[in-house]
């Protein structure tokens, strides 16, 4: 920058033939006060500023997509010239993401993982974090990587959503129409087929996903009760003696244990997940926001009337994947302004 | 207990209208409606406009940055001179008939799109492309040519000018599309398209700058390219005489922008007295937009009184067209020059155009907009300086006078549901890859 600026600054000079000029700037880029007062004092150095002026001199920082420029516009008897420089623009700096205030309320949240592609779903695996993608299982252990690479035999539906299941040392990753089993140690393990076999929704509870779709078919198979055939959906959670599926018409429907419908809920979002906790089981789901809009994760009492058990837990973008994991859950969110994906493990904070 | 508590949530929330779900489903038609009027689905065709990039994909495509990113290819490299380039073909794409997308497949479409380069298949999923000479703007020249039908929608009818269908491409690399399909009209008017997403009957549609109130309201959103139509006075190309010349001059320093910009267009986009935007070469505002009647009137005094007059056409299907015209006819007679304002009148002086901006690349665009009105080439370069200075001298002699940048709107109802923006593009093409339908059975 301070280059162009006094490259342009003398080649101005040399155009009013080193005559006393009067001097505005504007700035129509990206920069900073401090770089346009930076490259006023460059000019100023190098034009003579005192009365009476011979020429007028317009300076303009301007920007396209690649570059900054400077463009001179000088007007001396009448006469115009405009003279350029440019220098190419650097990456913008990413910000780092916001940070949430610390919950006071049911949920707490903890960031486990940050990465730039879209995260489906994370678990803890004894002192290991498990990091569900498109394309591989990454397994994290304080300073270790391994991962586990997912063969795509086809290509993935839009808005693709996975689910990370573990047990001691087996794990099973389900992405859509793929299911892929495999163990965390001695090393990271995966075997990866084509499958239409359910996935776990909760335990005892297994749903068909469409393998080319981002939703649950319908078909699930609960115990006790057995297989039964509902609406599609996106995400559901066990309800103490009710069920709630989080369907295609933007409402979550509830479900008695004998499978007769009791009813809706609206304002919520499609990612609902149950959680328990020491003082009573939760269910939490995401608000019905849009994909561009940040979003919220609210825990409710489903033995009372919906009302919110605290305050939200507010993320800096949409949430763009919930899962029940036992004891807690997990989301996942996109920032809005880096694009990055955040995982987070929501722990049920009680007696606050 | 708790079952009837659920039971009352439900009977206080069913009679609610449903809230909006976060999540994107799959499934319904979209209808669209616009302008042009193509005769033919030709992806190399001018008017083939956003149609081309529901169908068709190339090799690398520009980001909103204009920097080349990998799309039918994922990688790329050059020899140290820039004569010999190496693609590596994305595996696993298919073409529209169900063929692999193959580097042998690849190659006579990419040499019918580069004469003057050699293009050979040297794997399954590599080719290369050779010159004698340098290709520094290679990637450039392959993100607008050599298109290839792996696209996220197929075409299943094309009525000349009047329709065109689309259904989603099951097999599309990056995702079956939510769409099941889109149906667009073709030829349709601006009022005509504005009252048919009124009325529910269309989906998506363009919206003239003065209708963009009236289109924003119940629940719709509007969506907005960059500005990338120019709207120009261009006269034709003849040997001028010093009264025309003093013509020409006279008019361009009548025109009174910011007037028009204000109430015609209301203030979408942006004045101009350069070919390209501000956004695109980034001194645009150099080129002074502001009238000079005393200055007009000098010169008109100079050309005999009986040559003090222009005919100037317009084509009726521009946006604002007919009221540009006749202001500029009145701002001309501001300064003494009378102008006849008739419709595509082929005997015309001069005619009200619109130029669309096809390529992030100044220097390309440049030489696209030169190419448009039948200026002289430019000389290709991408210094600034440089480039000032070709479009300096396009300028100069007033063939051509440029008026306004305006960005391609659209009216979208609210039914559409945006996945990942955008929409539309900086250059005005469709990414309906991304839109859904709410309240679509999946």
């Amino acid at each position: 920058m301070g280059g162009a600026a006094r490259d342009l600054a003398r080649t101005v000079a040399i155009a009013v033939a080193h005559d006393p000029v009067t001097l505005t700037v504007r700035n129509l880029s990206a920069l900073s006060a401090a770089d346009t007062a930076e490259i006023r004092r460059v000019f100023e150095s190098e034009l003579k500023t005192a009365p009476p002026p011979a020429a007028e001199v317009q300076l303009t920082i301007s920007e396209n997509l690649a570059q900054f420029l400077l463009v001179a516009e000088i007007h001396r008897q009448g006469d115009r010239q405009v003279l350029l420089e440019s220098w190419p623009r650097t990456p913008a700096l990413s910000a780092d993401a916001p940070k949430g205030q610390p919950p006071r309320v049911a949920l707490e949240k903890k960031l486990v993982w940050e990465q730039d592609l879209p995260i489906l779903d994370v678990a803890q695996a004894g002192d290991a974090l498990l990091v569900l993608d498109a394309t591989r299982v990454l397994m994290v252990r304080g300073a270790e990587r391994q991962s586990a690479p997912i063969p795509a035999t086809r290509p993935w539906p839009r808005d693709l959503r996975g689910r990370l299941t573990v047990g001691d040392t087996a794990l099973t990753a389900y992405l859509p129409g793929v299911i892929c089993r495999g163990s965390t140690a001695p090393q990271l393990a995966l075997v990866c087929r084509d499958s239409q076999d359910p996935w776990l929704l909760a335990p005892g509870a297994i749903a068909l996903f469409a393998p080319d779709r981002n939703l649950f078919s319908g078909h699930l198979d609960v115990e006790p009760g057995g297989a039964r055939d509902l609406p599609p959906f996106y995400s559901a959670a066990p309800a103490g003696d009710a069920w709630v599926f989080a369907a295609v018409d933007g409402r979550a429907h509830v479900y008695t244990r004998a499978w007769e419908s009791a009813g809706v809920i609206d304002q919520w979002g499609s990612d609902i997940a149950a959680i328990q906790s020491p003082c009573g089981a939760r269910v939490v789901a995401t608000r019905p926001t849009g994909l561009t809009e940040p979003d919220a994760i609210q825990a409710y009492d489903f033995a009372v009337p919906p009302t919110p058990a605290g305050p939200a837990l507010e993320f800096s973008g949409p949430i763009t994947a919930l899962w029940s994991a036992g004891n807690s859950a997990t989301a996942v969110s996109r920032d809005l302004q880096t694009g990055r994906y955040a995982a987070f493990i929501l722990a049920p904070h009680c007696g606050s | 207990m708790r079952l009837s508590s659920w039971l009352l949530i439900a009977v206080l929330s069913a009679t609610a209208r449903g809230g909006a779900a976060t999540r994107p489903r799959y499934g319904g038609t979209l209808r669209v409606e616009m302008r042009a009027a193509p005769a033919a689905l030709d992806p190399a065709a001018a008017d083939a406009g956003p149609l081309r990039s529901l169908v068709y994909e190339t090799l690398v495509r520009l980001d909103d940055a204009g920097v080349p990113q990998p799309c039918l290819a994922l990688s790329w490299q050059h020899d140290a001179a820039v004569r010999r380039w190496q693609f590596n073909l994305r595996p696993a794409v298919k073409l529209h008939d169900g063929a692999p997308l193959t580097a042998a497949a690849v190659a006579p479409s990419l040499q019918a799109a580069l004469p003057a380069a050699t293009v050979a298949a040297t794997g399954d999923t590599t080719l290369t492309i050779r010159a004698n000479h340098p290709l520094p703007g290679l990637l450039l020249d392959l993100a607008h040519n050599g298109w290839l039908d792996t696209g996220p929608f197929r075409s299943t009818a094309f009525e000349p000018a009047r329709r065109a269908a689309f259904a989603a491409n099951e097999d599309y690399w990056g995702g079956r599309p939510f769409l099941d399909a889109i149906e667009v009209q073709l030829g349709r008017g601006l009022r005509d398209q504005l009252a048919d997403l009124e009325l529910g009957k269309a989906d998506v549609v363009e919206i003239a700058p003065a209708d963009l109130r009236r289109a924003s309201g119940g629940g719709r959103e509007i969506w907005s390219s960059a500005d990338i139509n120019l709207i120009a006075l261009a006269f034709a190309p003849a040997p001028g005489s010093g009264d025309a010349s003093r013509l020409r001059e006279a008019l361009a320093l009548s025109i009174d922008r910011a007037a028009m910009h204000t109430v015609l267009l209301q203030r979408q986009g942006e004045v101009s007295a350069a070919l390209l935007p501000q956004w695109i070469s980034g001194y645009a505002f150099a080129f002074p937009t502001t009238p000079d009647l005393p200055r007009a009137r000098a010169l008109l005094s100079a050309v005999p009184p009986a040559a003090r007059t222009l005919t100037l056409a317009y084509d009726p299907s521009l946006r604002a067209a007919r009221s540009l015209a006749e202001r500029i006819a009145v701002n001309a007679r501001d300064a003494g020059l009378a102008v006849q304002v008739s419709v595509q009148n082929p005997r015309a002086d001069v005619r009200l155009m619109e130029i669309r901006l096809a390529s992030l690349d100044p220097a390309q665009a440049l030489g696209e907009v030169a190419a448009a009105l039948d200026l002289q080439a430019p000389e290709a370069s991408a210094a600034p300086a440089a480039l000032y200075e070709s479009e300096r001298q396009l300028l100069d002699g007033f063939r051509v006078i440029p008026l306004f940048q305006l960005p391609v709107l659209y009216g979208a109802a609210s039914r559409v549901r945006v996945y990942a923006p955008p929409p539309v593009t900086r250059l005005g093409d469709w990414r309906f890859d991304n839109l859904w339908l709410s309240g679509t059975a999946p």
